[in-house]
């Protein structure tokens, strides 16, 4: 294993370990908004608002709820707005390594 | 040959930073409050979360990036001359039982530790820290023919050593994040 990809795995690990043990600077939302965006993302390979508000993590939470931590995300450097695809697309931040 | 080498330092070295921070920093607070323990007994041991860790990244290449740092960490504690002592066996046994651990946790679960992809495997190498510690304090009270309350102590100390540890690593982590 190279070393990037295990400090990558480690962060991975260590950040679900912040998240379970309630330590994370993120609410419930955000948390289960940012799990959708990762696996949206792996899907995909792109991250459209639609299909992130169609995720079974998201589908149920309030409108303005979503659209709030949608903001928050992107303000704390979790997701970045895609400007060459256009409004409502996102990518996330590569630093994360998620 | 160059990255081994490069990683065997990089292990060997977090191992020995964990293990005077153990004994030299947390060694004289525990001896506060619990008076003089035997055979180094640390009731909080950070290098067993840098054995699991290691572990889980380089499976069971971790045994020879660990041992150096092993030995160096025992012989630091207990002079050069240690070297050719029995205990000095429980440095090759503490290199190994991290990936001991894990193959434990493996071979029940039927799967990878770090081929899952649920929030699971950070609980998954606690798991395999609690048996790698498990078969390190039965080895470790053999080898230094001590009684089972002192193998209960290593015990306790691997297992919340390797909790601390990877909290700390967390909030390591947490800092980082927010700087960058």
């Amino acid at each position: 294993m190279s070393s990037l990809k295990a400090i990558s795995q480690l962060r991975v690990l260590l950040r679900d370990m912040e998240c379970e043990l309630g330590l994370s600077d993120l609410s419930d939302v955000e948390r289960d908004l940012l799990s959708a965006a990762a696996e949206v993302s792996l899907t995909t390979g792109t991250l459209k608002t639609a299909d992130l508000m169609a995720h079974q993590l998201t589908s149920s939470v309030p409108r303005a709820s979503f659209f709030r931590a949608l903001r928050v995300l992107d303000l704390k450097g979790y997701l970045i707005s895609d400007t060459e695809l256009g409004k409502g697309w996102y990518r996330l931040n590569p630093d994360l390594n998620m | 040959m160059k990255n081994e080498v490069l990683r065997t330092v990089v292990v060997s070295t977090c191992f020995l930073a964990a293990f005077w921070i153990s004994i030299f920093l947390l060694g004289p607070i525990q001896k506060y409050f619990l008076g003089d323990l035997p055979n180094y007994l640390s009731l909080l041991f950070l290098p067993h979360g840098v054995r699991l860790l290691a572990a889980w990244i380089y499976r069971a290449k971790s045994i020879l990036y660990i041992f150096p740092g092993a030995l160096l960490a025992h012989l630091s504690s207990n002079g050069l001359d240690a070297v050719i002592e029995l205990p000095t066996l429980t440095t090759l046994v503490g290199s190994t039982v991290g990936i001991v651990g894990i193959f434990a946790v493996e071979a029940v679960s039927g799967t990878r530790i770090n081929a899952l992809t649920s929030m699971a495997q950070w609980k998954y190498l606690l798991i395999a820290g609690g048996i790698a510690s498990l078969v390190n304090s039965i080895l470790t009270s053999l080898i230094y023919g001590t009684d089972v309350i002192q193998g209960v102590g290593y015990l306790i100390g691997d297992i919340s050593g390797q909790f601390f540890l990877m909290l700390i690593l967390v909030f390591v982590f947490r800092i980082e994040r927010r700087i960058s």
